[in-house]
């Protein structure tokens, strides 16, 4: 989770980057960006896009990629392995977007009011943030899926409470850090409410830097759900899901390598367009 | 800096702009030290600034640079006393001194600067040129030799120049209806300041301040930097509590304070219209009432109506200080308060928002106080000038009394430093003690050319003193008003 951020790139960009492109290396930037939204894309197509149900055998099993007309071949039982593979795509997509969208949105509030308010409010919820920043997520979705039960959700939820602290203290030193510029100073004079000020004089500065540290995390949090799964934590059984699918087809490693890779390309797959998105933007940012 | 500069025994110094964020007293000093070094290095200085007067006091000769091209070059003294070029014209009449005239709208060159991006086909100034014609639009000037060792570009005649601009000098000023004397108003005064100290840790940045500023009175606090007049400026706005001592403003209202960095104190996302119209928002006006009185606001303070949807960053310097400026007073404040707005304009931009906060002074009834460390502004700006030293006002008066009888030896000094044209401009040594640990007694006695054993005295209290009933007061137990 530790991810490097430009220092400086202030929101001025929010209006550039609604303009076009306008030299090669923008270009490339650009391309990077909407992988995120080419895989979002991707992820809500999936059931008219997939050729077979995943959960339903389909043909002769562990048959090679590309043989039989299975294009990543097939699994034990004769699934297709496509299929699976893009429905796992869409499930570990869509909870990783939510998990980054509940913690920019919790975390964004409480480093918001932390880093607005200063003083005893900061400090004291700064050490709230930092005591569910040191519980260990494996651990935690662990005791969380013991309590409510076993479900993908629950993970999800489990996932989500150690996730947002790190973007509270995001946030928060980016709201502090603008706190402290002349306008600031200036809007109080003019008379700005505290509401006001918060939500339109800091919080849109602290938006840039945010949104680029989200799209860096979605690889992150791809990564995680994967290994949680990978450990048993994530969907039940019949469902497709790319870590599980990887956790329990290794026996076939040796002799049938693309029913456990598959998935396990899918999750790499995945993880390096989110990261290249975030890249592309933070580039996009600083140019700005 | 200077140390670095000359190591290696250089051939060529080149200096950037050295003195630009120094006090006048410690410009002196620079300046003194690079012509020296200069006659004992036996080394050429190229020397860049916007101050005319530091050209003056410097160089031997003068290049003026217009848009990316010189438009004039030649031996100091012809060219600041006879310049060939419009633009030089222009440049030496706007720039303030002692000596301008104060009742009188300052004269500033008309126009901008043209966009590098866009380069004009013609001479770049022309738009701005009093005595441009169609044949200047047409192609650059070429540079010509108009006496030894003085090169213009300007295809109008040295002579026709002179004696078109020569004489235009002292007339195109509008007067502005000199003021009535502030007589004894029956409003009460805009800022009562009672012994106010301001510390911050161990550092005293006020250590007794009473100053009083009446309804619709501008006064100016001038100082080097460290004297507190900055920290006075932000005690009064109400943006530092004072660690003792009374504020009182008058009807309660919050004054309103215009910023030395105008880029900064806008916030960078928000559109001129929206930081403008914040200000309306308490007093329960509608969209379309607020949006009236954005345009209204924005034709006072001279700027074009659709640079209401502008972001502070597409800006230029001078548009910013004028959109704080209507964002200040947009609802009309009882105080103005102004950090040094013009100290990072140049001369002619500084003029124009320097005329414009004297009109919105007038129009709107403010009083104004203005921070600022150029005495020639002070001068322009202000019906009193207070002079401030290390937390404390030693000398306080009217205008011109304060610049031109100055009576507190540190005054002196001041203005005495300021460099100007044909005059050299005497040094006073030293720079001012740590506000950490103020020297005892009077605290300028380290630096004061006439100090007496008395006045390093920790007994001793200097108060401001004046001729009764005078307005002019000094701090000092040596000199006194006559």
């Amino acid at each position: 989770m530790a991810i490097a951020l430009p220092a400086g790139t202030l929101a001025r960009s929010r209006v550039r980057l609604l303009s076009l492109p306008k030299s090669p290396p923008m270009l490339t930037n650009w391309a990077a960006v909407s992988l995120v939204l080419i895989v979002t894309l991707v992820a809500v197509a999936v059931p008219v896009i997939s050729p077979h149900d995943p959960l339903v055998p389909a043909g002769m099993p562990l048959q090679a990629p590309g043989k039989g007309g299975f294009l990543l071949g097939t699994d034990a039982i004769g699934r297709d392995i496509l299929s699976r593979v893009l429905f796992g795509v869409r499930a570990s997509w869509f909870a990783a977007l939510v998990v980054v969208a509940v913690g920019l949105l919790i975390g964004g509030l409480v480093g918001l009011i932390a880093g607005a308010a200063g003083g005893w409010i900061d400090s004291l919820l700064m050490r709230i943030t930092d005591a569910f920043l040191s519980l260990p997520a494996p651990v935690l979705a662990i005791a969380v899926v013991a309590a409510l039960g076993p479900g993908f959700l629950h993970t999800l939820v489990a996932v989500s409470i150690v996730w947002w602290p790190f973007y509270a203290r995001l946030v928060r030193g980016e709201v502090a850090r603008l706190a402290a510029r002349p306008h600031i100073e200036a809007a109080r004079l003019a008379g700005v409410g505290p509401i006001r000020l918060a939500t339109r004089h800091l919080l849109p500065g602290a938006v840039p830097n945010a949104l680029v540290a989200a799209s860096l995390d979605i690889g992150n949090l791809i990564l995680t759900l994967a290994a949680l799964s990978f450990l048993g934590l994530g969907q039940a059984a019949p469902a497709p899901e790319l870590g599980a699918d990887t956790a329990r087809n290794l026996t076939y490693f040796l002799q049938q390598w693309w029913v456990p890779v598959m998935p396990g390309l899918a999750v790499l797959v995945l993880a390096l367009a989110a990261n290249l998105s975030g890249d592309g933007l933070r580039s996009l940012m600083k140019t700005s | 800096m200077i140390a670095i500069a000359i190591a290696g025994n250089p051939e060529l110094i080149i200096a950037d702009e050295p003195t630009t964020a120094l006090d006048v007293t410690v410009q002196a000093q620079v300046l003194r030290l690079l012509l020296r070094l200069r006659d004992e290095i036996g080394c050429s200085i190229m020397f860049i600034t916007h101050d005319l007067g530091v050209a003056a006091q410097i160089s031997d000769r003068i290049a003026v640079l217009y848009a990316g091209r010189i438009a004039e070059i030649g031996p100091t003294a012809d060219v600041l006393n006879q310049p060939a070029h419009p633009y030089t014209h222009g440049l030496l009449r706007s720039r303030l001194t002692l000596d301008t005239a104060r009742h009188r709208k300052l004269a500033a060159l008309a126009g901008s600067v043209p966009s590098p991006v866009t380069p004009l086909p013609g001479c770049a100034f022309a738009p701005r040129c009093v005595l441009a014609t169609l044949a200047c639009e047409a192609t650059p000037p070429d540079p010509t030799t108009i006496a030894p060792g003085r090169v213009s570009a300007c295809i109008v005649p040295f002579e026709t120049v002179s004696t078109e601009l020569g004489s235009r000098l002292t007339t195109t000023t509008e007067d502005i209806e000199p003021e009535t004397a502030p007589a004894e108003s029956s409003e009460p005064p805009a800022v009562v300041l009672k012994d106010g100290v301001k510390a911050f840790g161990k550092l005293q940045a006020l250590r007794g301040i009473s100053l009083t500023v009446a309804d619709g009175e501008s006064v100016a606090l001038v100082g080097e930097s460290g004297s507190g007049k900055s920290t006075l400026l932000r005690v009064i706005a109400g943006l530092e509590k004072p660690t003792s001592g009374t504020i009182e403003l008058a009807g309660g209202q919050r004054p309103q304070m215009v910023f030395q960095d105008a880029g900064a104190s806008l916030t960078p996302w928000l559109s001129v219209g929206e930081l403008i119209s914040e200000r309306l928002r308490r007093n329960g006006m509608s969209r379309s009432q607020r949006q009236d009185a954005v345009a209204e606001v924005l034709e006072r303070v001279g700027l074009p109506l659709d640079i209401a949807k502008a972001r502070a960053g597409q800006l230029s310097g001078g548009q910013r200080q004028r959109v704080s400026l209507a964002r200040a007073t947009v609802v009309p404040p009882s105080v103005l308060l102004c950090d040094e707005p013009t100290s990072a304009l140049d001369v002619s931009l500084a003029a124009s928002v320097l005329n414009l906060i004297g009109d919105l002074r007038r129009t709107l009834d403010m009083s104004v106080v203005f921070v600022t460390h150029d005495l020639s502004v002070a001068r322009v700006v202000a019906d009193r000038i207070a002079v401030m030293y290390l937390g404390r006002i030693v000398e306080i008066g009217p205008a011109d009394d304060v610049i031109n009888d100055p009576v507190h030896p540190y005054t002196r000094a001041l203005v005495d430093s300021i460099p100007d044209l044909g005059r050299e401009s005497r040094v006073l040594p030293g720079e001012p003690a740590s506000p950490l640990s103020p020297p005892t007694g009077c605290s300028f006695h380290p630096r004061c050319p006439i100090a007496i054993d008395t006045c390093s005295d920790g007994q001793l209290d200097v108060r401001l003193e004046g001729a009764p009933g005078s307005p002019h007061q000094i701090a000092c137990i040596e000199r006194k008003v006559s």
